[in-house]
């Protein structure tokens, strides 16, 4: 049916009658015993059925097709590359947040319908996180600002333009304050138009709101090394890993990249170079990377600073440094720990990296001492050469003082919503009322908004020009996939237009190419072909030698100026008391910023580490949940316990989490936006439905009201706060109920032994004997019928690394998107009906046979349809909807499936999904509720995947090893007359994966990549003993330590590991 | 167990005491059809019309509930990933299980000769039919897609060679059940052809004369109509008989062969066979109690009726709690964790108050039974026969839920709410039983009367 398809837009050469290039080609050969009814040579009568099919098709093709889509790609002028019907990709720059990624875009009829890790860029290596998968959505959002306003009423560009140049003109005159406020900016061009515009004026100044560690990172190095930047971690070259609180496969700087090289790093069965590393992980709440650690020890925020400090003169005293600060007190933890690792750190030396996530700038200057300790500054750390731009800041509190003083005559916003992300919303409020000119530079309507004078639309990142420096060597480039939507610009090209008059995004990063990347290249390329090389890559590497200029020394005072006795003295008394418990803000792996607010797709993906959708949960520990007799979904009122008159600043559910510190409660932030609302009717609409917002109807709640400040920028951990269960609680919409792999195994008699469902075991015992840890007999043998399903040219199957899986779910939203996955709502994810193919499940391990006590072992598996060679789905399918195919997939059917869900039943595995209701018309309804008008709902619908089919109600689905990607690569092989080679197809999960832990092929190829982890002594298939054949292995994990660490590592431990 | 046998060939000859009458009231046989067809003759009373408008509105309110859950979709049920069958598979193996006695009363015990079941093979033929058409609206209804339910049909097409799935346990269930249903149509239909003819000679009314003179296929009453219909009267209780074994040990097949623990189990056949007839036997005796009380049948369905058919209840619960008990110990024995965890999570999980209300209803309350007297108090009786009904229900819901929401992987262990739509369905497949039992009442003959008056002993 596929050809026939492809045979109308002429792509398909299966009916050319070139029958010799058919026999030639195993691909889409039938399997033996068939008969090959295709003509070799087309009759007349071939002819005219052909003919008649082509053309009925065609008919019923326009008669069914939905209204053409012209009005978003206007092709007046044809683009050259777009083939109807085909697909292309180009590279892009990821711009869901500073890390910058590099990505390439699938454009499918000159639209952008899916992006995907570039596997040509340096730095993330062919990974893309969920927010980057997930922010394609927002190039169709329906609710973005198209046209500028003024004083909250749309106005036109043009006058927009002209009063703002003469708002400018008359600050240049008159020497009002001009502040800029922005995010993370990771554009070197933008941050140079930065510097020549506010320079522009007398008194013009930037100040950032950054994601938590970035501000107190750099300013740190500002201390240490004389350097505001912060610097590269390299973690391709980390033996040995310490981090205090920085979760880094998660939230922490460019996750991305710290996977995709610390992956690399996590291979127990490559010898040469010794590629495990250890991983040691201190932390106050549980955090993808730290479920990744080798040994974690829960640790509240001020615990990890007397930790780090403890672990500074450790390793100073092992490498002969004068360690400044004498009479520390004893660590929180076991001192023969701390003592432990310096060694092993020192052992290490240039080869380990210490981390601290802490928005803290002492702790930070003494993670900096720690690694200038260990001569990892230039090793596992580059510093960043001074930007060429210092642009001139002032801190987040000296702006708000210099806004309430009436200081500030105009207020730039660009990438942050202060009224909605700084704690005391009033304050913000009346300040932003005071500053005479506020300009918004925003994609869509926020809580900031209404206190702008004017808002200039943003457009979004795949409709511009940008670029970054991802790393001190790197730079990149991201170009346009589409025509920005509206009259919306960049922020270098409003920073442009107003700084010299030009605003043309292309021509502005090709003069900065020119005069500040060019000479920084090596190679013998000419200006336009270096040019070239970089759109169509992508990035550049620039040259070392000419980078990097001297390097500095570390600043010895930054130790004894920043950590003062007192607040060792203050640190060490507040962790000693538990109560009022301190609390812990961060920002989840999927929900790094408020550009989420707006996405549907990371509010439907579960939580990595908690498996809870539509809201943000205080996370609390078992031992605090039993104390306060709490249940998941209890909701707690938390205020600042400093003041504990003020009413109560949020009222969040509590969920409880094994290898939470004692005394810690944490909180994601960037929820509870008013962005949020509009998904209030998303998913059914029926009688019993209810709505995916929360009581105040917004999703999750805001914890910014709860940030603390320190040092004149925000503090995000350590605060004490008053906590009160409210008597109320409400269902949380959780798409993973039991998370203790030994629940059953404890419910049944001793001795009682349930094959594993996650295999894991030390290093040391699996390079003992590799046939150990997965050491059940093969199934090899037994099979009643052998022949059954041949599959003579491909088989295709899959290897899924768990020891590289960080659960980061990036998969997920690559899945969602490809497949046309719908959004389902809260209400539907609290009745266990998510509608992801492809699932992550964490478990922990509670067993007793965990040494540490208090931090199980937490384990990651993603889960998607097994493709079984004995799938029992198929046997009991009325009407054989669900069938085996010639190249081992388990095919379903859409159009044959009458529902009567037993397929779904059989599946051991859980992994098939049903359309429980016309889920595809949920957005439309979205749409409608709120605008009125049924024009915008179709700008959503063009992030449907053309390739892929939307399912109707009644009709089950499920992952299908995106046989769309395989036929697509057989039908490219065919028509260049070459087989299918290794890497030509690549499913949307395994094409996102930053750690690269999903590995596709053939498995009929004995050299390829997949065959190659099936034979790993690792490998082992879920479930195996039923001998339903899956086609997906998975690598056992292994984990880089000793035997067992000591048990008594612990000074608090208090054995309370039971808990779900 | 030698009361089943009451009155069979082997007791014959033995200098047994002889038992109650069947027909009690020492009554002529034109009284038996002045008695029985003069029902029907007269305006039903203020008893049946309470009866029947509760029970339409029962079908009303499921036939709203059906109508939204087509328009909608099968989300408005409490399904969910985990559990893709609750509500709809367990009322239709209920259903189907009450279909049971039918069969075992009209023909298996035609075949052994017992003659008390005369007094009640009609209602219980009646409730066969009525029950297997509620329990067939539910594998329909709980498609997604019901309006392509005709593909799961082995139908002449042009698709080729994309037929059913004769491997599916699916396709079988369609076999047996149209295949009982049919049978057991026929069966009934055939054996109320004397009594319609007697209506149709009775009957003052022109249209109900025309409609049994069809009905009646012509019967004269001649000897030759009289062998020829005991023939096949007969030819169609053998045909019948191993449907009584067939058709629920295709529906536990359903179950038996997935991979699911729990439901994965050699004992269903028979254990199903056992709740089938267990099920039913409580179903007729429920309606035949509120039948004799309501439409005078007390000399018709008498104490000794009840007794036997309570003695039939005893024995198929004690084989049911066999079976649970057998379950428990296949899954020690077979070494197979997930099994013996599906079980323990049965009796021990989230739904242990699901399977404690089926082991005392099916198993503790009936022992009681053994006591004479019991058997023979008709308030005991019926309350029996309702709680069996309550823990019938119940078996199946333990069996389909709990196995459903805790299988291999802990990950996607889920658990199961209902929906008013399901609680309004479940409901309106009573409506609709009571509807047209309680029409069945009013328009044929409720006893079969040509047959009890071969039964009645000396009084000619």
């Amino acid at each position: 049916m596929r050809d026939e398809v492809k045979s109308i837009s002429g792509v398909s050469p299966t009916y050319r009658g070139d029958a010799a290039l058919r026999r030639s080609l195993p691909e889409f050969d039938l399997p033996p015993g068939a008969a090959d009814t295709r003509p070799d040579n087309v009759s007349r009568r071939d002819f005219l059925r052909l003919t008649g099919f082509t053309a009925a098709s065609a008919v019923l093709w326009q008669a069914c097709a939905r209204p053409p889509v012209e009005k978003a790609i206007p092709h007046l002028i044809p683009v050259e590359e777009a083939v109807l019907g085909e697909s292309t990709w180009q590279s892009g720059l990821c711009g869901a947040c500073s890390a910058g990624c590099g990505l390439r875009v699938k454009l499918r009829d000159g639209r952008p319908v899916m992006l995907e890790g570039n596997s040509v860029y340096f730095e993330s290596n062919g990974g893309l996180c969920p927010a980057g998968q997930a922010s394609l959505i927002g190039l169709y959002d329906s609710h973005r600002l198209g046209m500028p306003l003024a004083q909250g009423r749309p106005t036109t560009p043009t006058d927009a333009k002209a009063s703002l140049n003469h708002h400018w003109t008359r600050l240049r005159a008159s020497g009002g304050g001009v502040r800029l406020l922005t995010g993370d900016i990771a554009s070197p061009t933008a941050l140079s138009l930065i510097d020549k515009f506010l320079k522009s004026f007398a008194d013009g100044r930037m100040a950032q709101l950054s994601s938590p560690p970035i501000a107190d990172i750099r300013n740190a190095h500002r201390r240490t090394h004389g350097r505001a930047s912060v610097p590269d971690y390299r973690f391709d070259r980390a033996e040995m890993i310490v981090s205090f609180g920085a979760d880094f496969l998660g939230s922490f700087l460019s996750p991305v990249r710290f996977a995709a090289d610390y992956a690399a790093r996590r291979d127990p069965d490559r010898a040469d170079p010794p590629a495990m590393s250890r991983h040691v992980q201190f932390e106050s709440l549980l955090t993808i990377t730290g479920a990744k650690a080798d040994e974690r020890y829960p640790l509240s925020p001020d615990q990890i600073h007397l930790t780090l400090l403890n672990l500074a003169r450790d390793v100073a005293s092992l490498a002969g440094d004068a360690f400044p600060l004498p009479n520390l007190p004893e660590p929180p933890v076991d001192p023969a720990l701390v003592q432990r690792l310096a060694k092993e750190l020192v052992e290490y030396r240039g080869r380990s990296l210490v981390l601290c996530g802490q928005s803290d700038v002492s702790t930070q200057v003494c993670c900096n001492y720690i690694n200038t300790l260990l001569d990892n500054y230039g090793g596992t750390i580059r510093l960043r050469e001074q930007p060429e731009a210092v642009v001139v800041e002032t801190a987040l509190a000296t702006l708000i003082e210099e806004m309430e003083s009436g200081a500030v005559a105009a207020l730039i916003v660009v990438g942050t919503n202060p009224v909605a992300e700084l704690p005391g919303r009033d304050r913000i409020v009346a300040a932003l009322k005071k500053v005479p000119l506020v300009v918004q530079i925003a994609a869509h309507s926020d809580e900031t908004t209404p206190y702008a004078t004017y808002v200039l639309p943003e457009s979004h990142f795949l409709e511009t020009w940008s670029d970054t420096a991802p790393s001190a060597d790197t730079y990149a480039i991201g170009r346009p996939a589409v025509k920005p939507w509206g009259e919306s610009h960049s922020l270098i090209e409003y920073l442009s237009s107003w700084v010299d008059g030009t605003g043309e995004g292309k021509e502005i990063l090709r003069r900065r190419f020119q005069s500040n990347v060019l000479p920084h290249l090596t190679g013998m390329l000419s200006a336009d072909a270096a040019w070239e090389d970089l759109v169509g890559r992508g990035c550049v590497r620039l040259d070392q030698t000419k980078v990097n200029g001297t390097s500095p020394v570390f600043d010895r005072s930054a130790l004894t100026d920043l950590i003062l006795p007192d607040s060792i003295a203050l640190a060490q008394e507040k962790a000693e008391h538990f109560d009022p418990p301190q609390l812990a803000l961060y920002e989840a792996p999927h929900f790094r910023g408020w550009g989420a607010a707006s996405n549907p797709y990371l509010y439907e993906l579960p939580d990595p580490i908690s498996k809870v959708t539509w809201d943000n949960v205080a996370l609390i520990g078992p031992k605090f949940a039993t104390t306060h007799s709490l249940r998941n979904g209890d909701l707690l009122a938390i205020s600042p316990a400093e003041h504990r008159a003020e009413p109560i600043a949020i009222e969040i559910p509590c969920f409880v989490l094994p290898g939470m510190a004692e005394g810690v409660v944490a909180v994601a932030l960037h929820y509870g936006s008013e962005a949020s609302r509009r998904f209030a009717k998303v998913g059914p609409q029926w009688l019993f439905g209810k709505d995916s917002t929360g009581p105040d109807g917004r999703v999750g709640v805001n914890a910014a009201p709860l940030l603390g400040w320190k040092g004149g920028d925000l503090s995000y951990e350590g605060r004490r706060v008053g906590i009160r269960p409210v008597g109320r609680r409400i269902a949380l919409a959780c798409t993973q109920e039991h998370f203790d792999l030994a629940e059953r195994e404890n419910d049944l008699p001793a001795g009682t032994h349930l094959p594993e469902i996650v295999i894991s075991g030390t290093l040391d015992a699996y390079r003992a004997d590799p046939a150990s840890l997965v050491g059940h007999p093969s199934h090899e043998g037994y099979d009643l019928w052998p022949d059954d399903h041949p599959t003579p040219v491909h088989r295709w199957g899959m290897a899924i690394d768990l020891n590289k899986c960080t659960g980061c779910s990036a998969c997920i939203v690559g899945c969602n998107i490809e497949n046309n996955i719908p959004i389902v709502g809260r209400d539907e994810v609290r009745r266990n009906r998510e509608m992801h193919w492809l699932r992550i499940d964490r478990y922990y391990r509670s067993d007793g046979r965990d040494s540490q006590p208090n931090s199980p072992d937490v384990v990651f598996m993603p889960v998607m349809c097994q493709q079984c060679a004995h799938a029992p789905c198929e046997t009991v399918c009325p009407v054989l909807a669900t069938t085996h195919s010639s190249e081992g997939l388990n095919q379903q059917t859409y159009n044959r499936c009458v529902g009567t869900r037993y397929c779904a039943n059989n599946c051991p595995y859980k992994t098939r999904r049903f359309n429980w209701f016309d889920y595809p018309q949920m957005w439309e309804k979205e749409s409608v509720d709120e605008s009125g008008s049924r024009q915008s709902t179709e700008r959503e619908r063009l992030l449907l995947n053309p390739d892929v089919t939307v399912r109707s109600r009644g009709v089950m689905e499920k992952c299908t090893f995106c046989i769309q990607r395989i036929m697509d690569a057989k039908a490219r092989a065919k028509s260049a007359g070459q087989p299918v080679k290794e890497g030509d197809i690549q499913p949307a999960c395994a094409g996102s994966c930053p750690a690269r832990a999903i590995v596709f092929g053939d498995l009929n190829d004995p050299a390829s990549a997949v065959s190659l982890l099936w034979k790993r002594q690792r490998a082992y298939h879920l479930l195996e003993e039923l001998n339903v054949r899956p086609s997906v292995a998975y690598l056992a994990e292994v984990r880089n330590r000793e035997g067992g660490a000591p048990a008594g590592d612990f000074h608090h431990s208090t054995g309370d590991s039971h808990h779900g | 167990m030698a009361d089943l046998t009451l009155g069979g060939p082997a007791l014959q000859h033995l200098p047994a005491p002889q038992p109650a009458p069947l027909v009690a009231g020492n009554k002529s046989l034109s009284d038996v059809t002045r008695e029985v067809a003069g029902v029907l003759e007269k305006r039903p009373g203020g008893l049946w019309w309470t009866g029947f408008s509760l029970s339409l509105a029962a079908l009303m309110v499921g036939a709203a509930a059906v109508v939204y859950l087509m328009a909608t979709g099968i989300g408005v049920w409490g399904l969910n990933n985990t559990v893709g069958w609750a509500f709809d598979i367990t009322n239709f193996v209920f259903w189907i299980g009450i279909g049971h006695a039918g069969t075992l009363i009209s023909a298996v015990l035609f075949l052994l000769r017992q003659k008390w079941r005369t007094s009640v093979n009609r209602a219980a033929e009646a409730m066969t039919i009525f029950a297997v058409i509620c329990a067939a609206l539910f594998p329909l209804m709980h498609m997604g897609r019901p309006w392509l339910f005709f593909w799961s049909m082995p139908y002449p097409n042009f698709r080729g060679p994309l037929w059913v799935n004769f491997r599916s346990p699916l396709i079988w269930d369609f076999f047996a059940i149209s295949t009982y249903f049919t049978i057991s149509l026929l069966f009934w239909y055939i054996g109320m052809i004397p009594d319609l003819a007697a209506i149709r000679d009775r009957t003052k009314s022109r249209l109900r004369r025309w409609l049994t003179g069809l009905m009646s296929l012509g019967w004269n009453g001649s000897v030759r109509t009289w062998q020829r219909y005991e023939t096949v009267y007969l030819l169609l209780a053998g045909l019948a008989t191993p449907l009584v074994v067939s058709v629920h040990t295709i529906v536990s097949w359903d179950f038996a062969t997935s991979v699911i623990p729990g439901w994965h189990t050699t004992i269903f056949p028979p254990y199903f066979v056992a709740g089938a007839i267990f099920s039913g036997m409580a179903m007729v005796l429920t309606l035949m109690l509120v039948a004799r009380a309501t439409m005078h049948l007390e000399d018709y369905i008498t104490l000794r009726h009840v007794d036997v058919m309570c003695k039939i209840l005893l024995t198929t619960g004690s084989l049911v709690g066999l079976a649970y008990i057998t379950e428990f110990f296949t899954a020690l024995y077979s070494g197979n964790p997930y099994e013996q965890y599906a079980f323990l999570n049965r009796a021990t999980g989230p739904f242990a108050w699901a399977y404690w209300i089926m082991f005392s209803c099916n198993v503790i309350f009936p022992q009681l039974l053994w006591i004479p007297a019991l058997r023979r108090n008709l308030l005991f009786v019926f309350v029996i026969s309702l709680v069996v009904n309550v823990g019938m229900w119940f078996e199946r819901f333990v069996i389909i839920v709990t196995s459903l929401t805790r299988d291999y992987l802990p990950s996607s262990w889920g658990t199961f709410v209902p929906t008013p739509v399901d609680y309004a369905i479940m409901v309106g497949s009573f409506g609709l039983f009571f509807t047209l039992f309680l029409l069945f009442c009013r328009l044929l003959p409720m006893i079969s009367m040509s047959e009890i008056k071969g039964v009645m002993g000396t009084k000619k």
